[in-house]
């Protein structure tokens, strides 16, 4: 068991400069982590903490990527104070939408949506000092423990709302049908409703001083929120009410541009590209064309899939899934450049063979049995194991006889 | 909390308590009832609830129990009728051991919870709707070619909620003479048949709006609940009973 008392991190004096600018802009962040034993609705939190990352590992949504996870495992550690109440463990989460979350035993999440949208390392050790300052705050249990007798724990984390990264509660992903009846109530409070206005921002000053401690490029934080911006903007009007008590994500920018500007004392230039952290996340991208293919959102697959053929137009299973998502968008334009997509992708890798499933699909939405038998089976040869290996046969049986199928497309 | 769950809880919550019954049962186009010869039973997802005096928060520690309780009484009532049950066992160290395995799983589920909240919605009798072909890999798992999955909220009470119940019923009865208050236990649930060759969706039914009175945790009250479901799957050889015990 990790130590049960924890002092709050000491930042050395330009860090604490900084972060007194954020301070003032968000002047509500005050008093919001604790010091002290575990309190009983604490220790309640961790037990909970515990079930919840057990199974989060057995659902199969985490991905199993050691060497990306160590990367982002060795980012976070190095932006983490050494007087935390746990050690970190950073874990990949298989969701397309850009979040990342805490539990408040250590265990941080990080979304492939969001690893996938940033492009810098020094990017990634904001969002990940973020989600360390929620468990060294022990933002959870504070809340808990304002609120307590009114709400059970998780009650509580839930109906506040404010989002720490990521867009919360609209995104309608893979992650959250995923998460449906598993139980895990508190992984999915933290991660849609965040932890309340002023521990996020408070978060967020933490994370700028320690994004400096680290040694890495300030102007990684107003990135993050840039990025955050263009993706999902404020929301206003009527969902404000549901969101509207955290700080806007324009508001953090404005902030953490600020703080930046003061440290570097001038504005944030354009950085160069980091292409090791494009090499280290490169899996990351095409699994997230993937994840939006299976959520039924091939638009968003194609869009995000374009954007990253943009930087790197040699991503073999970026094209393959490129052309799965053209296939499931439906139309014929959609469908022939799913053609082309495909083709390419064998062309750089002849030994994906979900891209012969893809071709199989698309000869069928043709009319051209031939050639679909041929690229199913093709498949079948390649993949002999293929999950979908019944359904594969199963076509190619209705495939072989005279009269057109009456079953459904598959969905991908 | 997922968005769907949380409907899926409260329309539950407001179903325990309301009354009003209408028929879910949705098949596929081209189902043929006949051909189901055996079915493998999917762990089901169940998140169970527990209400206390003041409020009704979710217990995860018991919804395990609360599966082994739904997937016995499956397979007890299919028992009952010309289709064989083969309940699928994965246990959390086979997928912790195997996430390949887990990650199918989930889209498995994934896929078929989509197609469900899409045939909930439907007001034709009839619909024609495929999931993820990878769900044939549990049916070689199980050896059948249907896979049954199920989704819900289980809902049980604390002492504290019983106890004030009891109070409320005895003034009511004092007051009013003789109203009943409604059990707060409550079963609600999601069926949906898959036929794992074709990845077609066959068939769908859930819990009444008048049928979640059921004992999440006891084997009869869950067993008569899961009948009553699955009567219009097995015509002639089940009975649609009107109220759990």
């Amino acid at each position: 068991m990790p130590p049960l008392l924890r002092s709050r991190p000491s930042l050395p004096r330009p860090t604490r400069s900084a972060g007194v600018g954020l301070l003032l802009v968000v002047a509500s962040a005050t008093c919001v982590g604790q010091t002290g034993p575990l309190s009983a609705s604490e220790r309640r939190l961790w037990q909970t903490s515990a079930t919840e990352v057990a199974a989060l590992q057995r659902s199969g949504l985490i991905d199993n990527d050691a060497a990306l996870s160590a990367y982002v495992g060795a980012i976070a550690r190095r932006v983490a104070p050494p007087d935390g109440p746990a050690p970190v463990q950073v874990h990949i989460v298989l969701d397309p939408e850009a979040n990342a979350f805490a539990l408040p035993n250590g265990h941080v999440y990080v979304h492939a949506g969001l690893l996938a949208m940033l492009d810098r390392e020094d990017q990634l050790a904001q969002v990940l000092g973020h989600e360390v300052a929620h468990v060294t705050q022990r933002h959870s249990a504070a809340r808990v423990d304002r609120a307590r007798g009114i709400l059970s724990a998780v009650q509580i984390l839930g109906v506040a709302a404010s989002v720490g990264f990521g867009v919360g509660g609209g995104a309608g992903a893979g992650f959250w049908n995923g998460l449906a009846n598993t139980g895990l109530s508190l992984t999915a409070s933290l991660a849609i409703s965040g932890h309340g206005r002023a521990a996020e921002a408070e978060a967020d000053v933490l994370a700028f001083g320690h994004l400096q401690q680290a040694g890495y490029d300030v102007c990684g934080a107003p990135e993050v929120f840039t990025r955050l911006l263009t993706r999902y903007p404020d929301r206003s009007g009527v969902e404000t009410f549901f969101y509207g008590d955290h700080p806007q994500t324009s508001r953090r920018l404005a902030a953490a541009t600020a703080a930046a500007e003061r440290v570097r004392n001038g504005p944030c230039t354009a950085a160069p590209r980091d292409s090791l952290y494009a090499a280290r996340t490169s899996g990351v991208r095409a699994r997230l064309v993937e994840l939006w293919v299976r959520a039924d959102r091939p638009d968003r697959a194609l869009a995000d899939a374009d954007r990253f053929l943009q930087a790197d137009s040699t991503h073999a299973g970026v094209w393959a899934w490129r052309a799965e998502a053209g296939r499931a968008l439906g139309t014929d334009e959609a469908r022939g450049r799913a053609r082309e997509d495909a083709h390419q992708a064998l062309a750089l890798d002849a030994t994906l063979a979900m891209v012969h499933r893809t071709l199989g699909g698309l000869a069928e939405d043709r009319g051209d049995r031939s050639g679909a038998r041929e690229a199913y089976a093709a498949y079948l040869a390649a993949q002999p194991d293929a999950p979908d290996r019944r359904y594969i046969r199963r076509r190619l049986a209705e495939l072989a006889a005279p009269p057109p199928s009456s079953l459904p497309p598959s969905p991908h | 909390m997922p968005a769907s769950i949380r409907s899926l809880a409260l329309v539950a919550l407001l179903a325990v308590a309301s009354g009003c019954a209408t028929s879910a049962v949705r098949t596929a186009d081209s189902f043929d009832r006949e051909a189901v010869e055996e079915v493998g039973i999917m762990p089901p997802e169940i998140e169970y609830f527990v209400r206390t005096a003041t409020l009704t928060e979710p217990r995860p520690e018991r919804n395990d129990e609360v599966a082994s309780v739904l997937v016995e009484a499956l397979r007890n009532v299919l028992a009952r009728t010309p289709i064989r049950p083969e309940a699928l066992v994965l246990t959390d160290s086979a997928l912790v051991a195997d996430p390949a395995l887990a990650l199918e799983l989930t889209r498995a589920r994934e896929s078929v919870a989509l197609r469900a909240d899409s045939i909930a919605t439907l007001k034709a009798k009839t619909f024609t709707l495929a999931v993820d072909p990878e769900v044939g890999r549990f049916a070689d798992l199980a050896d059948t070619d249907y896979l049954l999955f199920v989704r819900g909220s289980a809902f049980g009470s604390s002492g504290g909620a019983v106890a004030r119940d009891a109070a409320v019923a005895a003034a009511t009865m004092i007051l009013f003479g003789g109203l009943s208050v409604p059990s707060m236990n409550g079963l609600s649930i999601e069926l949906v048949l898959v036929d794992a060759n074709t990845a077609e969706v066959v068939w769908y039914n859930r819990t009444g709006r008048n049928q979640a009175g059921s004992n999440p945790l006891n084997l009869r009250s869950v067993e008569t609940h899961i009948e009553r479901l699955l009567a219009p799957l097995a015509p002639g050889h089940l009975r649609a009973r009107r109220r759990a015990a």
